[in-house]
């Protein structure tokens, strides 16, 4: 059985198992979906952005340490659709494998497909260039089954792991700048100044950003990492921690990871299999926290106060939660909202927190207590936000990419 | 000494009228963040929030324990001097009022999914407003008869009144928007009349 198939089989098996031992419930004592004071009108878009966002998400957790957390705001409490774009369906391809999660860099929003990468325009929308490729794939954290690998973004370039090579591509018109065809991607590339790191067939490798030429290779299993002083998490079977420099393997904990891991001042958050959040040294491995509901914590993000993550009690109604970060202890809950069955993913900024999910859209929440500022009522599930400098791009597993922002 | 206790009984039912007064404030008018999309975990004090949570209970129990003790004083205070029947309705009246804060303290302290609590609790508010119903209009009627009409009507016209309102509320004809401030007028106006009663009229004025 491939391994990312097992994965998500024993995820499976495990968030079962830990549901009906906790009753199926959420912890939150919240009752009821948010009333959030303004509502999106989900049909009516505008030509596009006045004012383009002047910021970037190039990542798909934003950075290389997947905090989720864009140090902007949106600065509206009343957004409109700015722009939405199917990229299924403009151009003739015969694309059905669903979208990766959006990157946002040099007013350009970038996407892939199984059978390609996208560019759009941040302003309106529209199709800049497009180019073929079979993307690698990775295990989609917000539901059962596999998504496109998403690509990340950085001095112009955009870098994608595709299912027979590495490539970076020119943001500007979608050319090739390089093509490593050594090795096959498997995972999530994470871009930091000094390099290129990915998730391939031979392990998790390290690549020059100039020329893509392979500096290391260290057999991993992981298709997420995370890269933040000096080391590069992978989430794999293993949480493993290695050198980003010598590729020597510092430590690795059994602690059965899903989604991306999270590095913040030197505390690795990891979402367990079994519904934990733990939170581990960077220098060592060791456990500094953990919190264990008895119910999966899944899509952490980290802010400079708060930890933000969605409860995910199996059968019942899921809820957002707020924690206030403690040094080296659980991060205490603050506020929790529930919301309604089923996976979501969530984004921060300076002025709110994002929950997308399945059947009430995307929420935006104050950061401080959680009151709902507005729902934008999509009629499908994120795959992922681009929290951006006064606007939000959201991408369906469809394809449908929406631009929130304005009044 | 007892003649002092039932002066004091007096303020005490004045403090009672704030409390209810305090209480029944909309939440707008307190500090964010106020209670709607999210629970919050340690809301700041006097928020929306804690008012709901921690303020409001603890002034419904305070009122409810006040005009338990101003009632009680009232019945020691015209105990001897009342008829048999009239005793019988009075001491119904404080058995009701005493379920009263028992059902309260045990809906206030309930947690979130404490179904089991919450039921008793509005079992026992069912049975105690009965109580208060029939006790205190029959206790009212007695002092109606005698030369003290004023706290008789008062008496009288707490449940009567609430009762009114409540069988209007069920019956589905919208109270004003300040409804919530009708429904606790007559407690308030009871709690003031009484205990005025008690400030100025002492027991020797009945005996």
């Amino acid at each position: 059985m491939p391994s990312t198939l097992r994965r998500t089989f024993l995820g499976m098996v495990a968030t079962g198992t830990v549901a009906s031992i906790a009753g199926c419930s959420s912890s939150c004592p919240d009752s009821g979906a948010p009333d959030p004071s303004h509502t999106v009108e989900p049909r009516t878009a505008n030509s596009g952005f006045e004012t383009v966002p002047d910021s970037s998400w190039p990542s798909p957790r934003f950075d290389a340490a997947n905090t989720g957390y864009a140090p902007v705001k949106i600065a509206t409490t009343t957004p409109s659709v700015q722009w939405q774009t199917d990229i299924s369906t403009t151009s003739a391809s015969n694309d059905t494998g669903g979208a990766s999660a959006v990157v946002v860099a040099d007013e350009t929003v970038v996407s892939t497909m199984s059978t390609g990468v996208v560019a759009l325009s941040l302003r309106d929308g529209t199709e800049q260039w497009r180019r073929e490729f079979t993307s690698a794939t990775v295990p989609s954290t917000v539901d059962i089954g596999d998504n496109p690998a998403p690509p990340v973004m950085a001095n112009g370039r955009v870098y994608l792991a595709t299912a027979d090579s590495v490539v970076a591509l020119a943001v500007d018109d979608g050319t090739v700048v390089w093509r490593n065809t050594d090795v096959a991607g498997t995972g999530v590339p994470v871009v930091t100044d000094a390099a290129l790191f990915v998730p391939t067939t031979d392990g998790v490798a390290r690549f020059d950003t100039t020329d893509g030429h392979r500096q290391w290779t260290v057999p991993a299993d992981g298709t997420r990492l995370a890269v933040a002083d000096g080391t590069v998490v992978i989430n794999g079977e293993q949480v493993v921690a290695v050198d980003a420099d010598t590729s020597e393997v510092r430590w690795r904990r059994s602690d059965r990871p899903t989604g991306y891991p999270v590095v913040v001042d030197r505390t690795v958050y990891v979402s367990g299999s079994y519904g934990e959040l733990i939170g581990r040294s960077l220098t060592d491995g060791t456990e500094q926290w953990r919190i264990d509901r008895g119910r999966s914590l899944e899509v952490p993000v980290v802010t400079p106060e708060s930890v933000y993550a969605i409860e995910r009690p199996g059968e019942a109604s899921s809820a957002t939660f707020a924690f206030d970060r403690v040094d080296d202890s659980p991060p205490e809950p603050r506020w929790c909202s529930e919301i309604n069955l089923g996976g979501a993913v969530t984004a921060a900024a300076d002025d709110g927190v994002f929950t997308f999910q399945r059947d009430d859209g995307l929420t935006a929440f104050t950061t401080r207590f959680g009151e709902a500022v507005w729902q934008y009522p999509a009629e499908y599930q994120a795959v992922s936000l681009a929290v951006l400098d006064g606007g939000i791009v959201s991408v369906s597993p469809d394809g449908t990419v929406v631009a929130l922002g304005g009044e | 000494m007892w003649r002092r206790s039932y002066r004091i009984a007096g303020p005490l039912l004045a403090l009672s009228a704030v409390c209810l007064l305090i209480a029944i404030a909309p939440l707008e008018l307190w500090p964010t963040p106020r209670p709607g999309d999210s629970y919050v975990f340690n809301p700041p004090l006097f928020s929306g929030i804690w008012v709901q949570r921690t303020l409001r209970p603890a002034l419904i129990i305070s009122a409810n324990a006040l005009v338990l003790v101003g009632l009680s004083a009232v019945f020691r205070r015209d105990g001897a001097s009342m008829s048999r029947l009239q005793r019988v309705f009075a001491f119904a009246g404080l058995v009701g009022t005493g379920l009263c804060l028992l059902g309260t303290l045990l809906f206030t302290t309930a947690g979130p999914n404490e179904i089991g609590r919450e039921l008793t609790a509005f079992l026992i508010w069912a049975l105690s407003f009965l109580l208060i119903f029939f006790g205190l209009i029959g206790w009212g009627a007695g002092y109606v008869r005698s030369e003290k009409p004023r706290l008789g009507a008062a008496l009288i016209g707490a449940p009567a009144l609430t009762g009114v309102l409540f069988g209007l509320s069920l019956a589905g004809i919208e109270l004003p928007s300040m409804g919530r401030l009708l429904l606790i007028a007559p407690t308030t106006v009871m709690t003031l009349v009484v205990g005025y009663d008690l400030w100025t009229h002492q027991v020797s004025d009945d005996s």
